[in-house]
């Protein structure tokens, strides 16, 4: 393996790691505070990419103005979704609330097929042409901003959960909910900004994964597994974990293509992984046994 | 504990009962004023953009079919189009190709890809005694069982390799040097690997230089690591056999490794409207092997001019073939002069479709041999010009001259 | 124990009766095809259930149980011509082996709860993701059984009906299966592990013990299914039996019936599975994707509204009017 192919796979690991990121930052928040496994994740970043097209289309020439459209929305989206579908199941046994939330999914996708239609939909951003050619190595603006994106977002992030009254809370509410409830923590209605806030981040994430890919229904599938695998190698609730977790992944599958005889193996590495840390650290690689958030 | 298991047990007879009644017996032969064709399509799933696409061509067949008249020999009977979603599953594939054949009665199925829904709707329509016109799917597999009720469109797998050898070599005469370094790229289902399997023997016997040659697995998530590789190869031209939205990621990702100084060359998959409408101006200059397009003859042209009044889109090469399939059962049902099933599938393996109004393929003539395979068939290649596809190769098809991208020339 | 004798049933052995009657009733050969793929899922749901519902070891990966069957039998019959009938058994055990190795893995390392759930994923993955890659197995592609017409030796006949009572058969025994386990020694110590397993552990119960042998069992009677899935179809891809998709349709019956129960995860496939075809094809032709919003709502609406299943519903509306006769009963009484 040369230089430029070493150096390249390591950018496009990164890169790669960290839209696994921005993804996975959501799904660790609802994990880890509601303890809830949401399948229909990949379907709200679908619905969330479809609201950049379309404020792409009606408001905004670039597709990442459009987070002054998708931030608010998914907030929104996320909080009815919350009261409609997860409140009623909060209390029922895990494997219930991933049947409801696959339901879940399966209905947006559908309803976002019966609505915008099968086609394929695209979204420039004024940054799509521009790329960065260092020696034989490439990096396209639009890759260094989700770059800087999710580092981004995992900082905020955290000092939300870490600094801010709302984070103490949520803290305790995902750490021992009727201890949080004794101390006076309105603990639902904590899980509720909890799961908005979830929702927000793929409100984030979707402009800046846009102008790196395309938009159809079933666009969220691609993201789903793969998420779970980047939220449980960082531990669930960690967003430090869930960022370097992307890079893994990302990496993993860089190189897995690079060094692999047969590509479509690659994947096999990433589930292995998996399958070893869940059994010999669960807890994830910065997480330490029982903390969560 | 008794009672319990009653009550149980009462409301799964009255559940059995519910579900008989809603499924009375509707195993009728199709009335004698309208025959009923099924079309077996992915009409929601990781494939709905183009099943969509395709239900519109097939409605066209049958209006254009019902517009003559309907079919002559049977007393002008109309024809009605019964369609089942296969949601790109085979064993839903293989529950909607049992409805239709044994609760709508139809005479005869066609379908689309992916081929592992054609390759289980087969077996059913094999044992179902129906004969099922498979339009756009070819693998080796589909033929090789020697079903009698089976009948492929298009040309076997074996012949996309020597096509795209061919072409390539065409090519490269027109850009004024031998393209030998190919990078090849396929997605890793029985499709992908049976047209890989073709070219690169077609290559490796004649003097090709196969210098990336990588299966990816479908859906693709990034196609950097794959293009990274391509990059690094230094390749005279892509060739790559994926579905379309791993077509879509492949086109906007080798933009960003400015690897568009080759051409690009795929596999009559990125045809549908939505592709270039998703890729705009970046699809500029890509090649893609094809089964019809709107230039190739004056009569196409006419055919689209009407199509594209009626659904504002081109008709292309895949909605082209199903549109074929429906008129080689239209034209079977002819011949039969009866709508019955073994009847249809004797008349299907003795006509001979030739160019005509009843063959809009640039194709030499349909005729089905015992397996069912069609050795009449040919195929085009077409270009990205001004964002519309136009037919370049062969020469007696192509519509406009073939254009070299500046980049390409090194 | 009390030995039970079989006229203790009557109800039980009505609905078999019913089910064995059913094609007399000259139904076409697409409700045939309904009743076949209800009953398959409706076994498949049973086996998931023993580790499932009993144990209440969450599994995500069955399908790989159900095409490592599946595989095993179609390749021994393609290639060495050994009848799936014999290469069903030796399908199941593969099956339940590698159940017994995952499940091995997963215990000892006191995995449970979601986090079982996702290793079961990913190693449902890495079987497909083999299987995909594997030539022998005729990688994505598939294996096509071969086809030798009416052959009842060979596991193949023209007429559905012989299917559908294989799959009668097969149902019939998975539910034995689970009455004999659930009545047995080792059910009981399944719902001690699944209700509190340190509890279990602490009288002295080898729950690592008890807990493979569910695995195995459950794995194994997936295997069978797979390898009747093979014979039905003649055609298997990891595409369509190895996916997610398929261990996503395995746990929802059990979940909508009503998990842990002897009938429950059968009833979920009959009363769920019928809906999914009625609404495709309603809808299924006329408008891309109405059937599937409609059979997801379905599903979501049912799983929150009746969180234990049809099962937990059926019991507590008796509860109800027991309740409610006791206290007429009462008022009775107080008359008087």
């Amino acid at each position: 393996m040369n230089s430029t192919i070493f150096l390249q796979a390591i950018v496009n690991g990164l890169s790669m790691g960290s839209i696994y990121a921005l993804i996975a930052c959501g799904l660790t928040l609802i994990f880890g505070v509601m303890n809830i496994i949401n399948m229909a994740h990949g379907q709200f970043l679908m619905w969330a990419m479809y609201g950049v097209f379309f404020s792409h289309s009606m408001l905004f020439s670039d597709s990442y103005a459009s987070l002054l459209f998708t931030v608010p929305l998914s907030f929104v989206g996320g909080m009815l979704i919350f009261v409609l579908f997860i409140r009623p199941i909060l209390n029922d046994s895990p494997i219930n609330q991933i049947l409801v939330t696959l339901g879940l999914g399966m209905v947006l996708e559908n309803l976002a097929l019966v609505l915008f239609t099968s086609d394929l939909r695209n979204v420039t951003s004024g940054l799509s042409n521009s790329k960065i050619v260092v020696g034989s190595v490439y990096v396209s603006a639009t890759q260094i901003v989700a770059f800087i994106g999710s580092i981004a977002m995992t900082f905020v992030l955290y000092q939300i959960v870490q600094r801010s009254a709302l984070g103490r809370s949520i803290r305790a509410a995902s750490e021992d909910p009727e201890a949080a409830i004794l101390v006076g923590i309105k603990v639902k209605r904590v899980y509720l900004i909890s799961f908005a806030l979830g929702a927000t981040c793929l409100g984030v994430a979707a402009p800046l994964l846009t102008p790196l890919y395309y938009i159809s229904p079933t666009i969220g599938e691609l993201f789903t597994l793969t998420s779970f695998v980047v939220v449980v190698l960082g531990g669930m609730g960690n967003f430090t974990g869930a960022l370097i977790g992307g890079f893994i992944i990302g990496l993993t599958e860089a190189f897995g293509y690079v060094l692999l005889p047969v590509g479509s193996l690659t994947p096999v590495l990433i589930f292995g992984i998996f399958i070893l840390l869940l059994l010999f650290k669960p807890e994830g690689i910065l997480g330490t046994r029982g903390s969560r958030v | 504990m008794k009672g319990r298991a009653a009550l149980l047990c009462v409301v799964v007879l009255s559940l059995v009962m519910c579900f008989g009644v809603l499924f009375l017996p509707t195993d009728v032969q199709a009335e004698q004023k309208t025959v009923k064709i099924g079309a077996l399509l992915t009409l929601t799933g990781s494939m709905a953009t183009v099943g969509r696409d395709l239900k519109d061509s097939i409605d066209y067949a049958a209006e254009m079919i019902n517009a003559q008249g309907g079919i002559k020999s049977l007393g002008w009977a109309k024809v009605q189009i019964v369609y089942g979603d296969s949601q790109a599953k085979p064993h839903i594939a293989v529950s909607e190709t049992e409805r239709l054949i044994s609760k709508e009665g139809v005479v005869a199925i066609v379908d689309q890809y992916p081929s592992a829904t054609t390759i289980a709707a087969t077996s059913v329509a094999e044992r179902k005694k129906t004969p099922f016109v498979a339009g756009i799917s070819y693998a080796d597999i589909i033929t090789d069982r020697g079903y009698y009720f089976t009948f492929q469109l298009e040309p076997p797998a074996a012949y996309v390799g020597v096509a795209k050898a061919k072409f390539i070599d065409w090519l490269g005469s027109k850009m004024g040097r031998k393209l030998t370094r190919v990078a090849h790229l396929f997605e890793d289902t029985d499709w992908g690997q049976a047209v890989g399997k073709s070219q690169r023997e077609y290559w490796k016997s004649n003097g090709y230089d196969i210098v990336v040659d990588m299966s990816y697995a479908r859906p693709l998530s990034d196609a950097s690591p794959l293009l990274s590789k391509v990059k690094a190869a230094n390749p005279d031209i892509v060739v790559f056999q994926g579905y379309i939205s791993d077509n879509i990621l492949f086109v906007k990702t080798g933009h960003r490794f400015d690897l568009w100084n080759v051409p690009w060359l795929a596999t009559g998959t990125c045809m549908p409207p939505a592709f270039l409408e998703a890729v705009k101006e970046q699809g500029e200059g890509l090649f893609d092997l094809n089964m019809w397009a709107f230039d190739i003859s004056k009569e196409a042209t006419a055919f689209n001019k009407k199509y594209h009044a009626k659904y504002q889109k081109d008709l292309d090469g895949n909605a082209a073939l199903m549109y074929q399939s429906v008129w080689v059962v239209k034209e079977g049902l002819e011949k039969a002069g009866k709508a019955d099933r073994q009847a249809l599938a004797d008349a299907l393996h003795k006509i001979k479709i030739e160019p005509g109004p009843n063959l809009i393929l640039p194709y030499e003539y349909i005729s089905f041999d015992k397996k069912g395979i069609n050795a009449g068939g040919r195929f085009i290649f077409t270009q990205v010009q001004n964002q519309r596809w136009v037919t370049v190769y062969p020469e007696n098809h192509a519509g406009s001259p073939v254009k070299i991208l500046p980049e390409w020339k090194k | 124990m009390k030995s039970e004798a079989f006229w203790e049933y009557p109800v039980q052995l009505l609905v078999l009766a019913v089910f064995l009657l059913l094609p007399l009733w000259g139904l076409s050969s697409y409700v045939l095809n309904t009743l076949i793929m209800m009953l398959f899922f409706g076994f498949l749901a049973t086996a998931w259930n023993i580790l499932g519902g009993f144990a209440g070891q969450h599994s995500l990966g069955n399908a790989a149980f159900v095409g490592i069957g599946a595989y095993t039998s179609t390749f021994l019959f393609s290639q060495y011509g050994i009848s799936p009938w014999i290469g069903m058994w030796i399908g199941g055990v593969l099956a339940g082996i590698f159940g017994l190795f995952l499940g091995y893995s997963a215990f000892r390392c006191g995995l449970k709860g979601p986090f079982f759930l996702l290793v079961t994923i990913a190693a449902a993955q890495i079987v497909m993701l083999v299987v995909l890659n594997c030539r022998a197995l005729g990688g994505a592609s598939g294996l096509t059984v071969p086809y030798v017409g009416s052959h009842p030796a060979l596991f193949q006949f023209e007429s559905k009906i012989a299917y559908y009572y294989v799959a009668v058969g097969l149902l019939a025994a998975g539910i034995l299966v689970s009455i004999l386990v659930s009545r047995h020694r080792l059910g009981y110590y399944l719902v001690a592990i699944r209700e509190n397993e340190d509890a279990a552990c602490a009288l002295g119960i080898d729950t690592l013990h008890y807990k493979l042998l569910a695995t195995f069992l459950s794995g194994f009677l997936s295997g069978l299914g797979g390898t009747f899935y093979a014979q039905y179809i003649l055609f298997i891809d990891p595409e369509s039996i190895l996916s997610l998709g398929l261990s996503i349709e395995i746990i929802v019956y059990p979940i909508l019936g009503g998990i842990g129960t002897v009938l429950g995860p059968a009833l979920g496939a009959f009363i769920l599975y019928p809906v999914g075809e009625l609404a495709r094809s309603v809808w299924g032709g006329s408008a891309a994707g109405i059937h599937l919003l409609f059979y997801g709502a379905f599903l979501m609406l049912c799983i929150i509204f009746m969180p234990k299943g049809v099962v937990g519903l059926v019991r507590r509306i008796q509860e109800i009017l027991k309740g409610k006769l006791r206290a007429r009963e009462v008022e009775a009484l107080a008359k008087e």
